[in-house]
C-alpha cells in the first residue's frame, strides 16, 4: 500500500510548492494512474515515493514504512522505471539486469529465469549482449522495465512508461502491469496517455499545480463530472489550457 | 562568422557557470552563502598562496645563482608541455567525443565555424589554467628588473599566445588519431592505444632532449637547473617556441614577435587542414561499433558478492568503457608517475652507473627520517592529478535519480566511488616505486613507511573532494568532458591536494630543529592521520544528509 499524507515539496527557494499537501492512498493490487499536465508535479510525487527526494513536510508510507525513516527498506520494496532515457549506458543489457539483481539480492536461479522470461517477452534477447548506449529509445525503456521487475517488487512504480514503446511493447507492458496487480502488487504510474489510464487503471488521480484535483475510478470521475470520457474530465479539471498560466 | 560567435558565446557561458566556484552557494540563504563563500575564498587563497610561495622559494635559489630569468622560462615551458600532454586527451574528448556533435550538425553553421568555437573554448580554459602559474612567476621575475613597462607589454601577447601552438599541434594530432582509428574495427581500443603511444613517445623525446650528462656530487642539482648544458636549457632549446616566448618576455622584441607569428601560423595551418572535415569526423566518431555477440548471455555467470561489490564493478566499468574518462581521468592520473619513471630510467641509462652511484651517495648522507619524508612527498605528488573522486557523483549525470532509488545507503555508494579512485592512487604510486627504488637508498621498512604515509595522505583530497561533489554535483551535462573539466568540483582535487601538501610542508618545517628530522616525520604522520581520518569521518558523518537528490544540483 502506498500512502501520501500531506506530502509537500518545495524546491529550493521556489515560492510555490511543486507538490502541495498531497493526500493519496493506493491499495495493494491496485493499478493507479497519475495524470496531469506538464509540470503538474507527477515526477516530484514519484521521487518522494522512491526516496530520491525528501518531502519538505508530510510523510510518504510504503506498506506502512515511512520513506524518510527507513529509505533503504522502502527502496527494496520498489521496482522503479524512471522517466528519463538516461541510464547505465556503458553496460550491456544483460550486465544491467545482473547489476540490478545484485543490488536487490536476487538469487542466481531467479534472476536467470526472470531475465529469460522478460527478455523473451519484450523480444530483447538479441540485444542483451550489446551496450545500452546503442539501444533505441524504446529498447532502453524495455530494459529499464525488465530491470525493475527482476526482483519481483511488491510495489511497481513507473514514470511515463509508454513513451517510446511500439504498440506491441506498449500492449505487453499494460498486460504485465495488470498481471502484477493481479498478484497483489501495487502499481503506480504517471502518464499522459488518457486512453491507457482509462482502460488500465483501477484508480486515477488528476493533479495540477501540485494539487490533487480528483481521485477515483475512471467511471466515478466521468459520472461525477458528467463528462463522456476521461479526456473531457481531464480537460475540464485542468482548465483545458485557456486560463492556465503555464 | 555569426554562427561562430553565437556558438563560442554559448560555450563560454557554459564554461563560466561550470567553473564558477561560488555558483554552488546560489540557492543557500544569503548569510549562509556569504560565510561559505568566504571560507571557500580563504581555501582558494591559501592554495594560490602556496603556489606563489613555492615559486618565490625557487626564485630565491635561482637568484643566488644569478639565473632569475629561468623562473618565467621554466613556468612557460611547463605550461606549454602540460598543454601538449594533457591537452591531447582533452582535445580528443572535447572535440570528438561530445554527444553534442549530432545536435551541432543540425544547425545551419559550417563545420569550420563549429570547430573554431570548440577550439576557442579549449583555448580559453587553457588560458585560465595558465594564469595562476605564469603571472606570479612573471611578477617575481620583474622584481629583479628596473625597467617594467616594456617587459609587461611583451608579456601580454606572449601570455595570450602561450596555449595556441600546443593547441594547434594537439588538435591536429587528435584529428589524425581519429582518422587513423576509424579504420579499426575496435575503434575505442585502438584510439586509446594510439593515445598512449603518443604520450610515451612524447615523454621519451622529452627525456632524450633533457638528458643531463656527467652531473657530479653537490653541484648536480644546481647544474641540472641552471648550467648551459643543464636540464632546463636543454629542454628550452629542444622546444624552441618555449625559448622564444621566454626570451621574448625577458628581452627580445623580435623573439616575442617570432613566437606570436609561429603560433598563429601553426594554428592557421592546423585549422585549415582539419576544419572542414571536422564535423564529419566528429559525427562518425559518435557511431558506436558493437562487438557484442548475439544470442543468450550467461545470466548468472557473474554474480557480485554484495551490493557494494556490484557498485564497485559498475564504477570500474563506467570508467574503463567511457573513453573520455579513461583518457582524461585514468590515464591523465597516471601521466605524472609514468613521466617521472620514463624520465628517470632513460636519463639514467645515459648517465650510466656513475651517476646512479653519485646520486645514492648524495642521498646516502641524509638521515632516514628525511629520506622517508622525501619519498612520501614524491609518492604524494603522484596521487594528485586524479580527478575521479571530485567528479564521481557528477559523472552519474541524469541517471543519478535511478542510482538514488537503489536500496543502498549513500555511504555505500560513496564508498564504492572512493575505493575505486583510491585504487587508482595506489596504482600511480606503484608506478613511482621504480624510480624511488632506483634513486633513494631506502631500507624496506622505510619504503613501506613512505608508501603508507603518502597513501594515507592522499585519502584527504579524495574524501574531501568526493564530499564536495556529492554535496553539489553537476548532473545536467551534455558531454562527458563537461562533467570532468567544465565542473569546478574537479579542480577541488587540485586545490585540496595543494592544501594538504602545504599543511604537511609547514608542519615538517616547523618541527625541524637542529638537523634532526625525526620530529618532522612524526609530525607528518600525525598530519596524515588527522587530515585523512578527519576527512573520512566528515564524509561518512555527512553521508546521511546526502541521502537525497540535491536540489541545487546543476
Ligand atoms: N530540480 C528542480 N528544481 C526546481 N524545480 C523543479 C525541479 N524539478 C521540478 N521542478 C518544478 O516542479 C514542478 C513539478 O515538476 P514535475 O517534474 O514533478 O512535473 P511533471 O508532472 O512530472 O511534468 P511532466 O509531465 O512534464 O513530466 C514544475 O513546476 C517544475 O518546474
Ligand atoms: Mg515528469
Amino acid at each position: 500500500m502506498i500512502e501520501f499524507v500531506n506530502a509537500t515539496k518545495v524546491y529550493g527557494k521556489s515560492s510555490s510548492p511543486a507538490l502541495d499537501q498531497l493526500n493519496l492512498r493506493v491499495q495493494n493490487g491496485c493499478v493507479f494512474g497519475f495524470l496531469g499536465p506538464n509540470g503538474a508535479g507527477k515526477t516530484t510525487a514519484i521521487r518522494l515515493l522512491t526516496g530520491v527526494l525528501a518531502p519538505t513536510s508530510g510523510t510518504v508510507l510504503v506498506n506502512g514504512t515511512d520513506v524518510r525513516e527507513d529509505p533503504v527498506a522502502v527502496k527494496r520494496m520498489i521496482g522503479f522505471v524512471p522517466d528519463s532515457q538516461e541510464m547505465y549506458e556503458r553496460l550491456t543489457g544483460m550486465e544491467y539486469l545482473n547489476f540490478m539483481a545484485d543490488i536487490y539480492g536476487v538469487s542466481s536461479a531467479d534472476r536467470k529465469a526472470r531475465a529469460e522470461k522478460y527478455l523473451d517477452m519484450f523480444m530483447l534477447e538479441d540485444a542483451a549482449n550489446e551496450r545500452i548506449q546503442s539501444y533505441s529509445r524504446g529498447m532502453k525503456q524495455k530494459i529499464s522495465v525488465i530491470g525493475a521487475l527482476i526482483h519481483q517488487p511488491p510495489v511497481f512504480v513507473l514514470d511515463e512508461p509508454m513513451v517510446g514503446l511500439d504498440p506491441k511493447a506498449s500492449f505487453l507492458l499494460k498486460e504485465e502491469m495488470r498481471a502484477q496487480a493481479q498478484k497483489g502488487v501495487t502499481v503506480f504510474f504517471s502518464t499522459h496517455v488518457l486512453e491507457v489510464a482509462e482502460k488500465l487503471c483501477d484508480q486515477v488521480g488528476i493533479i495540477n499545480h501540485g494539487k490533487l484535483l480528483a481521485q477515483g475510478t475512471p467511471e466515478e470521475l466521468r459520472s461525477r463530472t458528467g463528462d463522456a470520457s476521461l479526456e473531457q474530465v481531464f480537460l475540464d479539471l485542468t482548465g483545458s489550457g485557456e486560463d492556465d498560466a503555464e | 562568422m555569426k554562427g561562430y560567435l553565437l556558438l563560442a558565446r554559448m560555450m563560454l557561458k557554459n564554461t563560466i557557470t561550470g567553473l564558477n566556484p561560488f555558483d554552488r552557494f546560489r540557492s543557500d540563504k544569503k548569510s549562509k552563502a556569504a560565510v561559505k563563500s568566504m571560507l571557500l575564498g580563504l581555501v582558494l587563497l591559501f592554495a594560490l598562496g602556496s603556489v606563489v610561495y613555492a615559486e618565490y622559494e625557487l626564485f630565491g635559489v635561482l637568484r643566488s645563482m644569478g639565473q632569475e630569468a629561468l623562473l618565467p622560462a621554466m613556468t612557460m615551458l611547463m605550461a606549454m608541455m602540460a598543454s601538449l600532454l594533457l591537452g591531447l586527451f582533452q582535445s580528443i574528448s572535447g572535440l570528438y567525443q561530445g554527444r553534442d556533435a549530432a545536435w551541432l550538425a543540425v544547425l545551419p553553421v559550417s563545420s569550420r565555424q563549429i570547430y573554431a568555437a570548440k577550439l576557442t573554448s579549449l583555448y580559453l580554459s587553457d588560458l585560465v589554467l595558465n594564469l595562476p602559474i605564469i603571472i606570479p612567476a612573471a611578477v617575481l621575475y620583474l622584481t629583479s628588473r628596473t625597467d617594467l613597462i616594456l617587459p609587461i607589454l611583451r608579456l601580454i601577447p606572449i601570455f595570450l599566445f602561450l596555449p595556441v601552438l600546443p593547441l594547434a599541434i594537439v588538435s591536429l594530432v587528435s584529428y589524425l588519431l581519429m582518422k587513423l582509428s576509424s579504420f579499426a574495427r575496435n575503434r575505442e581500443t585502438v584510439l586509446t592505444g594510439l593515445s598512449i603511444l603518443f604520450m610515451v613517445g612524447y615523454m621519451l623525446t622529452v627525456s632524450r632532449i633533457s638528458a643531463v650528462s656527467g652531473a657530479d656530487g653537490e653541484e648536480a642539482v644546481a647544474r641540472m637547473l641552471a648550467s648551459e648544458d643543464g636540464l632546463m636549457n636543454k629542454l628550452l632549446s629542444g622546444f624552441p617556441p618555449a625559448r622564444w616566448a621566454a626570451q621574448g618576455f625577458i628581452g627580445s622584441f623580435w623573439l616575442m614577435l617570432l613566437f606570436c607569428l609561429v603560433s598563429a601560423v601553426g594554428m592557421a595551418v592546423s585549422f585549415l587542414l582539419t576544419g572542414r572535415d571536422y564535423l564529419p569526423t566528429a559525427l562518425s566518431a559518435g557511431e558506436k561499433t558493437h562487438k557484442g555477440g548475439k544470442g543468450r548471455a550467461a545470466v548468472s555467470a557473474s554474480r557480485a558478492a554484495s551490493p557494494l561489490a556490484a557498485l564497485i564493478r559498475l564504477e570500474i566499468r563506467d570508467l574503463v568503457r567511457t573513453q573520455t574518462y579513461l583518457l582524461n581521468g585514468v590515464l591523465g592520473g597516471l601521466v605524472m608517475p609514468i613521466a617521472l619513471m620514463i624520465g628517470v630510467s632513460s636519463g639514467m641509462s645515459q648517465v650510466g652507473n656513475v651517476g646512479k652511484n653519485e646520486m645514492s651517495e648524495v642521498f646516502g648522507q641524509l638521515d632516514l627520517s628525511l629520506l622517508i619524508i622525501i619519498a612520501t612527498g614524491a609518492f604524494y605528488l603522484c596521487s594528485f592529478i586524479n580527478q575521479l573522486p571530485a567528479t564521481a557523483v557528477s559523472r552519474e549525470g541524469r541517471h543519478y535519480p535511478l542510482s538514488l532509488s537503489l536500496p543502498v545507503r549513500q555511504s555505500v555508494r560513496l564508498t564504492a566511488k572512493l575505493l575505486v579512485s583510491l585504487v587508482l592512487n595506489l596504482l600511480s604510486m606503484l608506478i613511482l616505486l621504480v624510480p624511488v627504488l632506483f634513486f633513494l637508498p631506502l631500507p624496506l621498512h622505510g619504503l613501506l613507511a613512505a608508501f603508507g604515509l603518502a597513501f594515507l595522505l592522499s585519502v584527504f583530497p579524495a574524501a574531501f573532494c568526493l564530499y564536495m561533489d556529492a554535496r553539489r554535483p553537476k548532473l545536467n551535462w551534455m558531454t562527458e568532458i563537461d562533467a570532468l573539466k567544465k565542473n569546478f568540483n574537479s579542480y577541488f582535487s587540485l586545490i585540496f591536494w595543494i592544501v594538504g601538501a602545504a599543511v604537511c610542508v609547514i608542519t615538517v618545517l616547523l618541527l625541524f630543529r637542529n638537523g634532526d628530522f625525526t620530529p618532522s616525520l612524526i609530525g607528518l604522520t600525525v598530519c596524515a592521520i588527522v587530515l585523512s581520518g578527519g576527512s573520512l569521518a566528515w564524509l561518512y558523518h555527512q553521508a546521511g544528509r546526502l541521502e537525497f537528490l540535491p536540489e541545487n544540483a546543476d
